[in-house]
């Protein structure tokens, strides 16, 4: 990393490495981290209030206090109104006092500070806003990415969760707002009012009608609970209608098109919506009639405080002051909003998917979170050694699957060689290099990086190890970066890191040194200076400036990534069908060039084609999940065994071919 | 008249989404808009009960009978607006699926602008919501009216107070303005932090994330990304806050000058004890009233906005749906397809051309000449980028050429129905779609009407060499793909792809397939299994239809199979010929077929 000198961001990254450690600490928040139990223990109000705090604590405590000020305010107003009416009829009389000036000047004070305090609440509530839709979003990355195993990402309980959240996160947004705002707010002028009650008229009137809003609000969160329960079990409609929608915005735009699929894609999306919500919907139908019993049975207690302040009134057992500062106090607490509780509920519970997301990991229980607090690995720290790979009688199974996809594989990567592994389509090439990255571990067998068990390394030392290693693998990443992001990647850092190049003055800073370098090794220099503004073009069409690529130039970005990786230290160099989508002078190119590249280093090219693996001096025969033959080319093709027979069918077709043009130019 | 005709739809989908409920929500809004102001007006006659030793039952029963209305109203409306909007919700992403699938060209997913539109409205969707929310407004209005009425009552001259209140609301309201425009200008931040954050939730790129070690960078991407677009905001935010502060203070002021001089009239006996009570109680209902009148504003202002939007797509989608391309496509083809001087350039590369940037506004294809004779097979070979894919797209007219024509059989394509023309070809693609159905869904869907013939659906997974895929699930066609889904299995690239195939196989009779690299991910015997069984059936339907089949593969055993090789290179076409005549000619193909044979010498 250090060829890049004076990189104007790395304070910051050390400020983006310390927050990400607060979410690890966060996510493992609570005893025993945050286990279902005690998180729904806890009110959610605190827990909404909690979390904010943990992202915004000087935010909040601003908002706060706005929030309490303004909902002394609230209890004051009445207060202050009922003493100015009650000295109305004397002021009239009399002139103004002293003091009903001062009640009145206070009164006018609490109206206008009443208004600007609301200002504070909602600019602090966007600031907060921000912060956590952005904590949502990389908490979720990180759960899923921190740890060096994959079982996690495969497994369809987490990706359902994932899923869920993705879907659901703005409800966490949302409830935060709510409970630092009105909700807060919402709480403290109840506590007021009653209290301001209490000493206005009796304590029993404002007991009776906060223990109808207690009541009442208990009822609406359990009620909005079950609706959300009703919904997270819905998920699969949902999932599914979700699907159709996306394919058909854009993801599916060639064959919709070609293949007239308009009413149906527009049906799966209608028909799965429709499950989704259908049983939703009838409960909440439901839920509304009982509602609105129980909110009528709490106006009755209201309408009662109103006919018991107006009896009082009439013999005389409150006064002109009591009675203006009660009825308006009545109204406030019989008015006081329910409904609020329950829907901050919602977002309660996606942060609770949320916290359960980071501590989810079937193999082995340990909060992801937890295990990621980690400092990063900041580049591959070699031994000076290519090391030396073994894969020792190896069987696998992926998670769901009935058969191994590899069975008692052995073959050795010798170090700071160069080996080719041949096999048809679903032999198992890539779940091999799953194996050799330790992103999974083998059911039997080992995997032995210079003696070593993969197996037995703890997940820093795992993760150390995956440094070490380049891969292209069949699903490379295509990020929407600009080109030199997508190969800088390769080290494990950005390069601009963001899409605004147009008007980011540090653009201008940015040095491509080291990116020509590897764009040289891995010949994409033709295509970088093909592109408008070279490495800064975004690589996304639909970024003002940026470009599309092709899957063949895809591909090449994608190798110099992982020659980028090499380059920064890494020495382990996985190709899993690097020419797949590459023309022919591409991979003519990448077939000349490959050995040259994979000096010093131990690697590993896959591919199904002969050309590719045919110069490489070891090969592997990959079929039915282990290694049935090897050795080098001509060796292989001495043997009549299953290397020969598929080189020999694919020669055929070009020998013929020659022959055919050889012989047709013969008779013309 | 364009806000009129936006209000019209917004109208329009509330009552198609949710005709009843959308109804009854309009009621329950004005009720509880009326009521509100009531009860207070209650409390005050209460008051004037006690001080003039009248009865205060009318103000309490008053001030009860409003709350027991609105309660109720206010009841049934939460969860009732919630379920209008998610059904507005659902129609409006139906609606939008619709929109966007029946524009027949996909150029509107490639242009930049277009693209922000489109996640625009597809993420306000759920904003739309009902139509109720405009009734807002007349409870915005029913209040104003209650509260200049009752200011009326006391003297004429109070509902000044109101004007002054107006101004902070209106300031308030132009901010959230300024917020939204800039929270919009900056989606593009928002799509690049989530898009981010996708690629490490994707378990097929989990190994590379991990080796990278792309984690903790990528989290940092997303992070700014999301930073750059709140930063800003935040900033707006506060900067309209002490405006409005400024204009609060202003109405302080004149509310204050109010209250006394309500206070002189009563002094003087021009008022009395209740109108002065009624001045000290109204004050926050002014201001309450004032802003709900400025966000009723700009809530409209922001729905005629975000209806506008959604507006733009459908008209923008009546106006792309090619209306004028009515003509049959043949039954059969005599002569075949030509390009006549066809030339043509990406959305974003005339979005270039406009802003006068030369690199990007490169043509994709410059002034191609070309027959594909009817029942014949015809290669397209070149470099990665060098336009064979255009050629392709072009041909099933998923984009118009910027200039020259396509002509079938010598009627230009752009005058033939597209969706009819498009019924008669089938295509497969290296970027294809992995639909995640059931299997046999996922593969029907070549044929969609006939997608539960299971005999068809066989012969093309034969052809497409998808049999063993079929045989390893576990329900074989009924199988759900995806890991995403309950009980879904995922597939490999080459498994996909061999769907893909197969689905690309369903159609019987079509007059043009096009095969765009659809067998890169597969081995070189799956390849030529596949070409060996569709070469056969092509050549049959060749010899009856006269379809053209267009292959694009980087594997000569397979481009040699062409009865025509058509030379790509920088959008022009560089040679063409038969494998042996180009062999023989020792141009750019030869060289090509020379590098690729000496492997395997």
């Amino acid at each position: 990393m250090g060829t890049r000198a004076g990189y104007p961001e790395v304070p910051r990254k050390r400020v983006a490495s310390v927050r990400l450690r607060a979410y690890a600490a966060a996510a493992g928040f609570g005893r025993g981290g945050v286990r279902g139990d005690t998180a729904r223990r806890r009110t959610v109000l605190v827990r909404l209030l909690r979390y904010a705090y943990r992202l915004e604590p000087r935010t909040l405590a601003l908002g706060l206090s706005a929030r309490v000020l303004i909902a002394a305010l609230t209890v004051a107003a009445p207060i202050l109104v009922g003493q100015a009416i009650g000295r109305l009829p004397d002021a009239i009389a009399r002139g103004a006092d002293p003091a009903f000036i001062a009640v009145l000047a206070a009164l006018l004070t609490v109206l206008l500070l009443n208004n600007v305090l609301g200002l504070v609440g909602e600019t602090t509530a966007t600031r907060i806003s921000g912060t956590v839709e952005k904590d949502c979003t990389l908490r979720m990355g990180h759960a899923v990415s921190s740890r060096p195993g994959l079982a996690t990402l495969d497994d369809p309980d987490v990706m359902s969760r994932v899923q869920k959240v993705r879907g659901r996160r703005w409800e966490i947004d949302v409830s935060v707002r709510q409970a630092q705002g009105p909700v807060i707010a919402q709480v403290l002028s109840l506590v007021g009012t009653a209290v301001a009650l209490g000493i206005t008229a009796n304590w029993w009137l404002p007991a009776a009608m906060v223990a109808g809003w207690v009541g009442e609000t208990v009822f609406v969160s359990r009620l909005i609970a079950r609706e959300m329960d009703l919904w997270s079990g819905q998920t699969e409609p949902q999932k599914h209608a979700w699907y159709a929608f996306q394919q058909g915005m854009g993801k599916s735009a060639k064959e919709i098109r070609i293949f007239g699929l308009a009413g149906y894609f527009r049906q799966r999306h209608w028909d799965n919506m429709t499950a989704a919500f259908a049983p939703y919907w009838r409960r909440r139908r439901r839920n509304a009639v009982t509602n609105v019993a129980v909110m009528g049975g709490r106006v009755l207690i209201t309408a009662g405080s109103l006919a018991y302040t107006g009896w009082q009134a009439g013999r005389g057992g409150l006064g002109l002051t009591q009675v203006a500062t009660a009825l308006p106090l009545i109204l406030s607490i019989g008015q006081a909003d329910t409904w609020m509780f329950g829907m901050i509920g919602r977002g309660s519970a996606v942060l609770t998917w949320l916290e359960e997301l980071a501590i989810a990991d079937p193999s082995s229980g340990v909060p992801v979170a937890r295990a990621a607090a980690r400092a990063p690995v900041e580049a591959p720290v070699t031994t000076g050694t290519p090391p030396e790979i073994v894969f020792d009688d190896v069987t696998f199974t992926y998670p769901r699957a009935d058969n191994p996809i590899l069975s008692g594989l052995s073959m050795t990567l010798p170090s700071g060689e160069a080996v080719a592994l041949v096999g048809v389509n679903g032999a198992g090439k890539s779940t091999l290099v799953k194996l050799l990255a330790g992103t999974y571990a083998p059911d039997h067998g080992r995997v032995l990086v210079d003696g070593v068990d993969l197996a037995t390394l703890d997940d820093d030392a795992r993760a150390r190890w995956q440094r070490r290693v380049a891969p292209i693998t069949q699903d490379f990443i295509r990020l929407p970066l600009c080109a030199g992001d997508n190969v800088e990647l390769g080290t494990g850092q950005t390069w601009a890191g963001r899409i605004d190049l147009d008007t980011w003055p540090g653009a201008a800073a940015l040095d491509a040194t080291a990116l020509e370098r590897t764009a040289r090794r891995a010949g994409i220099t033709d295509l970088i200076e093909r592109l408008p503004s070279g490495w800064k073009t975004p690589l996304d069409k639909t970024i003002t400036g940026g470009t599309d690529l092709s899957g063949g130039e895809w591909q090449r970005i994608g190798l110099a990534r992982a020659l980028r990786a090499v380059a920064v230290g890494a020495d382990v160099l996985v190709l899993d069908e690097p020419a797949a989508a590459l023309d022919v002078q591409a991979e003519s190119r990448l077939v000349d060039g490959y050995l040259d590249l994979a000096q010093h280093v131990t690697s590993l090219v896959i591919s199904h084609r002969f050309s590719v693996v045919r110069p490489v001096p070891l090969i592997y025969v990959l079929e039915s999940g282990r290694i049935v033959e090897r050795g080098s080319h001509a060796e292989l093709m001495v043997v009549d065994g299953r290397y020969r027979t598929m080189f020999s069918l694919q020669a055929s077709r070009y020998v013929e071919a020659a022959e055919a043009a050889d012989r047709s130019g013969a008779e013309s | 008249m364009n806000a009129l005709r936006t209000l019209w739809l917004w109208v329009a989908t509330a009552v198609r989404a949710s005709p009843l409920m959308s109804a009854v929500m309009c009621v329950t809004t004005i009720v509880s808009a009326v009521l509100s102001p009531l009860s207070v007006y209650g409390v005050k006659m209460a008051i004037d009960g006690v001080t003039r030793h009248t009865s205060v039952w009318p103000g309490i029963l008053l001030t009860g009978g409003a709350l027991l209305v609105s309660t109720v109203a206010a009841t049934l409306a939460g969860p009732m607006g919630d379920t209008v909007d998610e059904k507005v919700a659902r129609f409006v992403h139906s609606d939008l699926i619709r929109l966007t699938t029946e524009i027949p060209s996909i150029s509107h997913h490639e242009h930049p602008e277009l693209a922000d539109r489109l996640s625009l409205v597809e993420r306000d969707a759920w904003e739309l919501g009902g139509i109720y929310r405009l009734l807002s407004t007349v409870g915005a209005v029913s209040g104003t009216i209650t509260v200049v009425t009752m200011l009326w009552s006391v003297t004429p001259g109070l509902a000044l107070v109101l004007v002054v209140a107006l101004v902070p609301a209106a300031i308030y309201s132009v901010g959230l303005h300024q917020r939204n425009k800039l929270w919009k200008a900056n989606e593009r931040f928002r799509r690049l932090g989530h898009k981010v954050v996708d690629v490490m939730l994707e378990p097929r790129q989990g190994v590379e994330v991990r080796c990278f070690g792309l984690s903790d960078a990528l989290l940092r991407v997303a992070g700014e990304s999301l930073d750059s677009r709140s930063g800003p905001w935040v900033a707006k935010t506060r900067r309209y806050a002490w405006f409005t502060a400024v204009g609060w203070l202003g109405f302080g002021i004149a509310y204050a000058a109010a209250v006394g001089w309500v206070f002189d009239r009563a002094r003087h006996g021009q008022s009395t004890v209740g109108d002065v009570s009624l001045v000290l109680l109204i004050g926050p209902q002014v201001s309450t009233t004032a802003s709900s009148i400025a966000n009723n504003v700009s809530l409209i202002m922001n729905a005629v906005q975000t209806f506008g939007r959604y507006r733009w797509l459908r008209d923008y989608s009546a106006a792309h749906t090619w209306a004028d391309s009515v003509a049959l496509p043949p039954d059969r083809l005599v002569d075949g397809i030509r390009f006549d001087h066809v030339d043509f350039a990406y959305p974003s590369a005339e979005a270039a051309a406009e802003a006068d940037d030369d690199a990007l506004a490169r043509p994709a294809l410059t002034d191609i000449d070309l027959h594909l004779p009817a029942g014949t097979t015809v290669a397209f070979v070149g470099e990665n980028g060098a336009g064979k894919s255009t050629l392709v797209k072009l041909l099933a007219r998923l984009y118009d050429p910027t200039r020259g024509a396509v002509l079938i059989d010598g009627v230009p394509l752009a005058e033939l129905d597209p969706v009819l023309w498009r019924e008669r070809m089938s295509a497969g693609f290296q970027d294809f779609a992995s639909l995640e159905f059931l299997a046999a869904d996922s593969v029907g869907v070549g044929d969609v009407e006939r997608r539960g013939d299971r005999d068809r659906l066989a012969d093309s997974i034969a052809v497409g060499q998808a049999d063993p895929v079929i045989a390893s699930l576990k329900e074989g066609l009924d199988t759900q793909l995806g890991t995403q889904f309950d009980g879904g299995v995922g597939l490999s690239g080459g498994q996909w792809q061999r769907l893909a195939l197969a689905r690309a196989f369903m159609r019987r009779r079509p007059l043009l397939m096009l095969l765009d690299e659809p067998t890169a991910a597969l081995d070189p015997e799956a390849e030529q299994a596949i070409y060996e069984q569709y070469g056969a059936a092509a050549r049959t339907l060749g010899a009856t239809t006269g379809a053209v089949t267009v292959l694009v593969s980087h594997r000569f055993s397979t481009v040699r199979m062409a009865d025509l090789i058509v030379v790509v290179a920088d959008g022009r076409i560089a040679e063409r010929g038969s494998h042996a005549e180009l062999v023989r000619a020792g141009g750019r193909y030869a060289e090509l077929f020379e590098m690729h044979a000496r492997a395997y010498r």
